[in-house]
């Protein structure tokens, strides 16, 4: 493991990888500004992001040895995935879709 | 002189509410993240410090294996700087919003931004809403992004002092993922959206194993790719 200073450097540096990932366009928008017609898209680009974190935890696992992810179309992670999106259209609630999934998620992990 | 009056705008406190109900995921989702920076062998300072000063958890969790093997730095920061990139599209979505900001607010504006309080500012304001709303979208994300840089923190805290007590049988880490579902389904509200989320599924299941998350970035561009070609369909068929 790194030690002493050379972690502190690589943490610094990461801070600055997070203010320059974060904030580019952001801070260079006087130079680059980004067309009204480009934004109308971009709007797009949130619900993508937490689809691409969502579906890999959901019909996917994760290989512990190589470390890649293998469909698994008949896990408990699917089945409480589904029972949340059901939760959610019955309780129109964060609370309602966390406890239907988790319920399920349960149930299914004893039974299968 | 910096003040804090604006903790008190109305807006600031309807954004601290709005983020207050994905703090579950939040909580969960830097418990999980930070056990496991805890469990590859990092100190409980350094995890510490690691979290206020980077503040980006996939990073954090892609940058722990090179670090415990003595990768290089200039490896370190690039692999921090691909699974970073989506935050660069965000940071072009979030220009028109705050672009009457100095130098050193839309620094700190892009520094404590993150997914969730992107997904719950766009949420809120589809549209960037010209000079009369401009101090009101401020208030509003600063109130998402400091409850949720709070709520992380909090988690960052559990899971330093907890770390051996919490059972890995609670599965926190899938009611995150379970929160983020609520999260996600109101912003599918449109033939547009909706063509645009399965066009980011389709290329999410395709992409997920490259490495360095890419999958999140490929799954971004798509689904963007997808609203504008889906779009121009439209305007034609008119």
């Amino acid at each position: 493991m790194m030690a002493g200073v050379e972690l502190w450097v690589a943490f610094l540096g990461l801070m600055i990888i997070t203010f320059i990932s974060r904030g580019l366009f952001l801070l260079i928008g006087s130079k680059f500004p980004i067309p009204e017609g480009a934004h109308e898209f971009l709007r797009y680009a949130p619900t993508a992001a937490l689809i691409a974190i969502i579906l890999p935890e959901v019909f996917f696992e994760k290989n512990p040895s190589s470390g890649l992810y293998g469909v698994n179309l008949w896990s408990s992670q699917l089945f409480g995935g589904l029972a949340s999106i059901i939760g959610f259209l019955l309780t129109r609630s964060l609370l309602g879709t966390i406890l239907f999934g988790m319920a399920v998620f349960a149930l299914a992990q004893w039974l299968l | 002189m910096f003040s804090l009056r604006f903790t008190r705008a109305p807006s600031f406190i309807s954004g601290m509410k709005a983020m207050s109900e994905p703090a579950i995921a939040v909580i969960s989702w830097s418990i999980v993240t930070n056990i496991a920076l805890l469990s590859a062998g990092l100190s409980a300072a350094h995890t510490f410090w690691l979290n206020i000063l980077v503040y980006a958890g996939s990073a954090q969790l892609a940058v722990i294996p090179l670090i415990m093997g003595d990768y290089p730095l200039w490896t370190i920061w690039l692999t921090a700087l691909i699974v970073n990139s989506r935050f660069l599209i965000f940071s072009a979505t979030l220009q028109p919003y705050f672009k009457r900001h100095s130098f050193f607010e839309r620094l700190g504006i892009g520094y404590i931004s993150g997914d969730i309080v992107f997904v719950k500012f766009l949420e809120r304001f589809p549209f960037p809403g010209g000079a009369r709303n401009s101090s009101l979208q401020t208030f509003y994300f600063l109130g998402l992004a400091l409850t949720h840089w709070f709520f992380w923190q909090l988690g960052v805290l559990f899971a330093i002092f907890f770390n051996s007590k919490i059972p890995n049988s609670w599965h926190l880490g899938f009611a995150g993922i379970l929160a983020l579902v609520a999260l996600v389904i109101p912003t599918i509200k449109n033939k547009t959206a909706c063509v645009s989320a399965i066009v980011a599924s389709m290329t999410c299941i395709f992409t997920i194993n490259f490495p360095y998350r890419l999958t999140i970035v490929c799954s971004v561009i798509s689904g963007v790719l997808a609203a504008v070609v889906v779009d121009k369909g439209f305007k034609r068929g008119r």
